[in-house]
């Protein structure tokens, strides 16, 4: 994994969107204590496995459900309190994005135009011809893809400050989706806006995540910076010396079977110290390691 | 708000080719035939107003729109606000179609000189603004507070007890028959007949003033019930 260096000039480190010990609870489920931030002008990962609560998460932040819990800022105000100034903010793609099936994307781009004081129509028409969707079809006719992207033009057509996409690549095809991931790159480069990016598709970050948040059965695993996890998160393979006591503890995971154990450590330079004369490969983690191996013992 | 109403009225107006074809032969086959018939035209009007308020909502519902309209800039309050706004405006829409219809029937039917007929008269339009000011008040709390599934069976059989209730209740009392004459064509209902009987008794004006206040306070407190049962829903 190669560290990454944040993606704007004139980033800062004000967070745009802030989530301090936030909790929800469903009757069969719960996200417990949610703590992250992302700053303006970078675009932040949130991963985890199906269920995990990465929806929640994101529906918490545009308040479409109501939190139990803890507080929430998207530029500094509460969601909450503020929704209509919060949302005007922000733009979202939902992962299966539904409007009204009857509606052309034209006809859905002259609604929504109406709700944003920034609604650029001209910047939304030419989005349509990039993403090659045609305006005057049926959006119910449209395929998952085209939906996505239709969902996207009009994400980005009010020029949101944070743009939060659930799960945005499902369905889109491999050179779209590298384009997708090109073009978030350059929208944050204003050093004004930030895109938080959840998906289970760990790729897709490695390639632009400057903050990476991971959460497992509701709750945060880790959140920390891109460079942070280069530096600090490794995966090893060696022996069952690597279970021993004192090393053990060095250990964020590991699996262990008839060839070995694999494992995986927050604290990379302690266990390159540690098992210097030992018969043992370190490797960088990859977000996906990380997915697979934290907490896992067996 | 207005934005919202615009978006619901764009939306349903994306089924007017539709509503049209159904409605027309609604509106025709009543308006052809005998004069008593215009009492139907009156109960097609609140069919046909009562049936556009509830596709705005179905079509929220089925396509999932309702997470999308709640993701865009606005709070659950607007959307009630703009839901009972939206459903006005298609109530005096309806009106204005019925009134139109009932217009081309007495302009072409009616002998030269001859009064109009009774069911195509100010005070009826009137209580026409009453009786759907009723089923928009019963309607939206249960569609905001149950979905539109659950909430639109739940608002039928309320609106079935009012009016089976308020029959009952009208005859037991010897209201219905009293309060006001039975003229040819005049609608049947209890609202109906109070409304007319208070605009005959009063001047249409100052009924006007009343019911159309009544109408107003009923919908606001309906409002203010939908939007406490809407505000911790969750989407």
């Amino acid at each position: 994994m190669i560290a990454v260096a944040p993606r704007s000039e004139g980033g800062t480190m004000e967070p745009l969107l802030h989530f301090r010990n936030v909790s929800k609870r469903y009757p069969d489920f719960a996200l417990e204590d949610v703590s992250f931030s992302l700053p303006r002008g970078y675009i932040g990962g949130l991963i985890g496995p199906n269920g995990a609560g990465k929806t929640t998460i994101v529906k918490l932040a545009l308040n479409l459900v109501h939190r139990d819990a803890g507080r929430i800022e998207v530029g500094g105000e509460d969601p909450a309190e503020h929704e209509v100034a919060v949302k005007r903010r922000i733009g979202f793609v939902h992962e299966i994005p539904s409007y009204y099936e009857h509606l052309s994307l034209a006809a859905i781009g002259s609604l929504v135009g109406g709700f944003y004081p920034t609604w650029d129509a001209a910047l939304y028409a030419s989005l349509l011809r990039e993403f090659d969707l045609p305006s005057r079809q049926r959006f119910g006719s449209l395929s998952r893809g085209m939906r996505t992207k239709g969902a996207l033009a009009l994400a980005l057509a009010h020029r949101a400050e944070l743009l939060i996409l659930d799960e945005p690549t499902a369905g889109l095809d491999p050179v779209f989706r590298r384009a997708l991931i090109e073009r978030l790159a350059g929208y944050v480069s204003d050093g004004r806006s930030s895109v938080l990016l959840s998906t289970h598709i760990t790729s897709d970050l490695e390639r632009v995540a400057d903050f990476v948040t991971y959460v497992r059965a509701g709750r945060v695993v880790l959140s920390a910076a891109r460079d942070e996890l280069a530096a600090r998160w490794a995966t090893v393979r060696g022996g069952p010396a690597l279970l021993e006591a004192g090393t053990r503890e060095l250990l964020a995971g590991y699996e262990s079977g008839p060839h070995g154990v694999t494992a995986l450590t927050s604290d990379a330079p302690s266990l390159r110290r540690r098992l210097a004369r030992q018969d043992a490969v370190i490797e960088p983690a990859t977000l996906e390691d990380i997915m697979y191996y934290a907490g896992r013992s067996c | 708000m207005l934005t919202l109403m615009r978006k619901d009225l764009r939306v349903v107006a994306g089924f007017g080719w539709l509503i049209a074809w159904l409605v027309a032969p609604s509106y025709l086959v009543p308006a052809m035939s005998a004069s008593r018939a215009g009492g139907t035209i009156f109960w097609v009007d609140v069919a046909f107003a009562t049936a556009a308020l509830v596709s705005v909502c179905l079509l929220d519902a089925r396509s999932g729109a309702d997470r999308f309209v709640h993701s865009l800039p606005v709070t659950r309050a607007d959307v009630v606000r703009a839901r009972y706004g939206t459903a006005v405006v298609l109530a005096v829409v309806v009106l204005g179609i019925g009134a139109a219809v009932g217009m081309v029937r007495a302009l072409t039917t009616a002998a030269p000189g001859a009064a109009w007929p009774r069911w195509f008269a100010p005070d009826v339009g009137l209580a026409y603004l009453v009786v759907m000011a009723i089923v928009i008040a019963v309607y939206l709390p249960c569609y905001f507070r149950w979905g539109y599934g659950r909430g639109s069976v739940v608002a039928a059989m309320l609106l079935a007890g009012l009016v089976i209730g308020g029959d009952v209740l009208g005859r037991e009392a010897g209201l219905v028959s009293g309060l006001a004459p039975r003229a040819a064509g005049l609608p049947r209902g209890l609202v109906v007949q109070a409304v007319v009987a208070m605009a005959d008794a009063r001047g249409l004006a100052a009924a006007g003033v009343i019911a159309l206040a009544g109408a107003a306070t009923m919908l606001a407190a309906s409002a203010a019930v939908a939007s406490t049962l809407y505000r911790r829903r969750e989407f």
